[in-house]
């Protein structure tokens, strides 16, 4: 029968995918009935696919569906129709097409560059697990599911993208996360109508609440082991092909002020490197702002002798306070940014730049103030003490920089409350932002800003909707 | 959106209200009326705080789910309803011109010496504007989000401030009716738990969060209780001068005259609080004005809001001392009759028609 011709099925499929020069098509005649092959060069693995495949089809007497998928030991294989032949191809499966027979065999072998799960340098740690994710999704599942030997992880698959068709994967424990949740997030996943993804931060904007607000509301992690603790917590993990970033929904801001380490360690040291945490980030964001405050409107209220330091120092200078804060604060992103792309050999060159060349010579030169320099650099260290709110506290910074200059302190509490207000007013995925600060959940604050031996942690957290309140008995 | 707010938060917004108008400026005025009884005169408007409280309880008993103003509206009808419910407009409205005006006195005499009026003007309605368009749940999770703070810096005070109590007046040193021209003149600064009779419908209480609640307003009479009593016993006969006793009571501490400026925990906490009482105060003014206005929209009564206000501030027709003058003499009425006879007549009214 014409219809079931193997060249002109396999032309078809080419024709499909444009004839794209990475299509490669084989046609292998056997006595009883010829056998197509259809696959991606780029995406299969060549040793598996000759002696996996070819192999098998060369070394069979009876070609059919059947007896192939029962000869060929390569991966997992698939019955599929003529219509799903070129996805499959696209999917990094070998088609295998038989003349006579209408439906087609897809054997996936796919295979592709990957790195290593290794140590993110973006969350090390000094005692505990130290794999990473990767890029490849299949790697990143396996880093969680072999942490659940249990039925109830489920992995819910969707693919996003009308041209990357990306694979995007749910993963959540049944049974302990909330199904409204799950179903919100699979629905606001399948509404998504992009070009593509290429990363996990692609579809974090369409699964925020508030997508124009300055805050994260998704929980971003590199660590497995994170990943796994928060799905163990009820939350739903969301996995994306191509990127090391795995997302959690829901998100609460004191999320941030955790990290692994955190639980790998000692409950007390624990509670009081979160406190230093919390501290850091209030000095990051406000120091710059309350010293241009008291310099500007309080003069009254600093104290004699570090009064007489600032004068002394800042005699001379041709900045307002608030431009010569603005100045090292500027210079310093100048410096941020220029070490992050410049190649590692040269970032000694951009130390001694930055920080004796311009820092030192700014002083002696008498454009720059000592105190505003150690002020900056306070605020800039601190700010990396919770790096992924990194980029959301220098925008703050700058912001009360702006408001200490000039409104003074009573501007920079009146940001505080309209900071605080506004972050309360964030409820994502039924999640309070400020739980379990506001509203108060007294059962969640065995593991916030102060944290219990792990073994006291009785109850998942009720900051957000759960089905099994309990954690251990 | 009708956001509903949980008990918790409720007596925290209440706890926090409590000290509206109270800290600063108030225990020097009362001293004034009756030097040392006047100690007894706060403790008596305190009460009424109480008592106003009680009333709402039992309202909210009977009226678990109703809009104070629907409450009114079923009993006295539309006419009656209108009218309180515009007298608690204007009621609002000077509350907050009052406690911008002490406010404003406090930091520009403490902290912002060359500061213009503007700026505060600035900052207090940017605030109280954007916090009143989050709705009330965010207000209320933000109060308690910094009341443990607030409360602490409130015992640090105490704590750091030195009593002397060999200075204390004698009590009953003045006339009694001073004390009873000192409780009418003062009621206008006290009676902060009306803003709960406007947000009755948005509050979830139930008969066992009665306890907790009174807990917190408690610890916020407690606590106002022993400022009065630290700043009566620290400035004796000169209270009267003292016109920012939060601060005062610390900045006349030698115990840590050392440290520097501690007053700077006073004015910082008053800050918070001014910027909560505030924007609650403009909260319970929308709610009001848009019961009364019911066609128009938060933004539309904002604007009302924001324009009337900067039109009074700037125009200097109330300032810090018209603003105490005018509070301690004609707003005295309104106090009398939105503070007791509404809810009095409501609770009555209530009561007299579920036994029928």
């Amino acid at each position: 029968m014409l219809f079931y011709d193997v060249e002109s099925r396999l032309e078809k499929i080419k024709q499909q995918l444009n004839s794209s020069s990475d299509v490669g098509t084989r046609i292998i005649q056997k006595s009883t009935a010829k056998v197509g092959i259809v696959y991606l060069r780029s995406m299969v693995d060549s040793a598996l696919f000759a002696d996996g495949i070819c192999r098998p089809i060369i070394e069979s007497q009876h070609v059919d569906i059947e007896n192939l998928s029962s000869k060929i030991s390569a991966a997992q294989i698939t019955q599929a129709s003529f219509d799903q032949a070129c996805e499959k191809v696209l999917a990094g499966n070998v088609v295998i097409l038989i003349s006579e027979q209408e439906n087609i065999l897809a054997v996936d072998i796919l295979k592709y560059p990957a790195r290593i799960p290794s140590e993110p340098p973006t969350s090390s740690v000094i005692q505990g697990p130290r794999e990473g994710f990767t890029e490849d999704i299949r790697t990143n599942i396996t880093l969680i599911r072999r942490r659940f030997y249990n039925k109830n992880l489920v992995l819910k698959d969707l693919f996003v993208g009308k041209y990357s068709h990306t694979r995007i994967t749910l993963a959540y424990l049944k049974g302990v996360a909330n199904k409204q949740v799950v179903d919100e997030i699979t629905k606001k996943l399948e509404s998504i109508k992009v070009d593509g993804i290429i990363d996990s931060h692609y579809i974090i904007k369409h699964l925020e609440k508030h997508p124009r607000s300055l805050f994260k509301q998704v929980g971003s992690m590199e660590k497995p082991d994170i990943i796994a603790a928060k799905i163990l917590e009820g939350r739903v993990a969301i996995i994306v092909d191509g990127s090391p970033i795995v997302l959690t929904l829901p998100f609460l801001f004191f999320e941030e002020v955790q990290a692994s380490n955190d639980y790998y360690n000692s409950y007390i040291y624990a509670s009081f490197i979160r406190c230093v945490r919390l501290f850091a980030i209030i000095i990051a964001v406000v120091v710059p702002g309350i010293y241009i405050a008291l310099r500007v409107f309080h003069q009254n209220i600093i104290p004699i002798k570090f009064l007489i330091t600032i004068t002394n120092t800042t005699k001379g200078l041709p900045f307002t306070p608030f431009l010569e804060m603005l100045f090292i604060s500027l210079l310093f992103q100048i410096l941020y940014e220029v070490s992050l792309r410049l190649p590692s050999y040269l970032g000694l060159a951009t130390s001694i730049v930055g920080a004796l060349i311009l820092g030192d010579t700014g002083v002696k030169a008498g454009l720059i103030s000592p105190p505003g320099v150690i002020i900056v650099a306070l605020a800039k260290i601190a700010l990396y003490t919770v790096p992924e709110q990194a980029y959301q506290l220098t925008i703050l910074q700058y912001l009360f920089l702006f408001i200490g200059g000039s409104l003074g302190m009573l501007g920079i509490v009146g940001l505080l409350v309209y900071l605080v207000v506004y972050l309360a007013s964030i409820d994502g995925y039924g999640a309070p932002y400020l739980a379990p600060y506001a509203p108060r959940v007294y059962s969640d604050l065995n593991d916030a800003l102060l944290m219990q031996p792990t073994n006291q942690m009785k109850f998942r957290p009720q900051s957000f909707k759960n089905r099994n309140k309990t954690r251990q008995k | 959106m009708n956001q509903t707010i949980s008990a918790r938060q409720t007596a925290i917004l209440a706890s926090i209200l409590l000290f509206a108008n109270k800290i600063l400026v108030l225990p020097s005025l009362l001293y004034e009326i009756s030097s040392a009884d006047g100690f007894f005169i706060f403790i008596t408007l305190l009460a009424t705080e109480f008592i106003i409280l009680f009333i709402f309880f039992k309202i909210k008993t009977i009226f678990p789910r109703e809009n104070f103003y629907q409450i009114i509206k079923q009993y006295f009808g539309i006419i009656t309803a209108k009218l309180f419910y515009f007298l608690l407009i204007l009621y609002f409205f000077f509350k907050i011109l009052l406690i911008f005006n002490i406010s404003y006195m406090y930091f520009h005499i403490q902290v912002y010496i060359d500061a213009a009026y503007y700026l505060f003007l600035f900052c207090f309605l940017v605030i109280m504007t954007t916090c009143v368009f989050r709705g009330i749940r965010p207000l209320a999770r933000g109060a308690e989000f910094f009341y443990f703070l607030i409360i602490s810096c409130l015992i640090f005070i105490i704590l750091l401030s030195f009593a002397n109590y060999d200075r204390f007046p004698l009590f009953f040193d003045s006339n009694p009716a001073n004390y009873f021209k000192g409780v009418f003149n003062n009621l206008f600064c006290f009676g902060d738990m009306l803003v709960l009779f406007v947000i009755m419908d948005r509050v979830q209480l139930k008969r066992k969060d009665k306890t907790m609640f009174l807990r917190y307003v408690f610890t916020s009479a407690i606590i106002l209780l022993l400022i009065y009593f630290m700043f009566y016993s620290i400035f004796g006969q000169t209270s009267f001068i003292h016109k920012n006793a939060i601060s005062d009571i610390i900045t006349f501490s030698y115990r840590f005259i050392d440290l520097g400026r501690l007053d700077i925990i006073a004015i910082i906490t008053v800050m918070f609080l001014s910027f909560l009482q505030l924007s609650v105060y403009f909260f319970a003014f929308c709610q009001c004005f848009m019961s009364l206005f019911s066609k128009l929209s938060l933004t539309y009564t904002v604007c009302v809001f924001d324009l009337a206000f900067v039109a009074v501030v700037a125009s200097s027709v109330v300032n810090y001392l018209t603003a105490i003058n005018l509070g301690t003499t004609v707003m005295c009425y309104f106090a009398l009759v939105l503070h007791f006879v509404l809810p009095i007549l409501v609770l009555c009214f209530a009561k007299f028609r579920r036994q029928r």
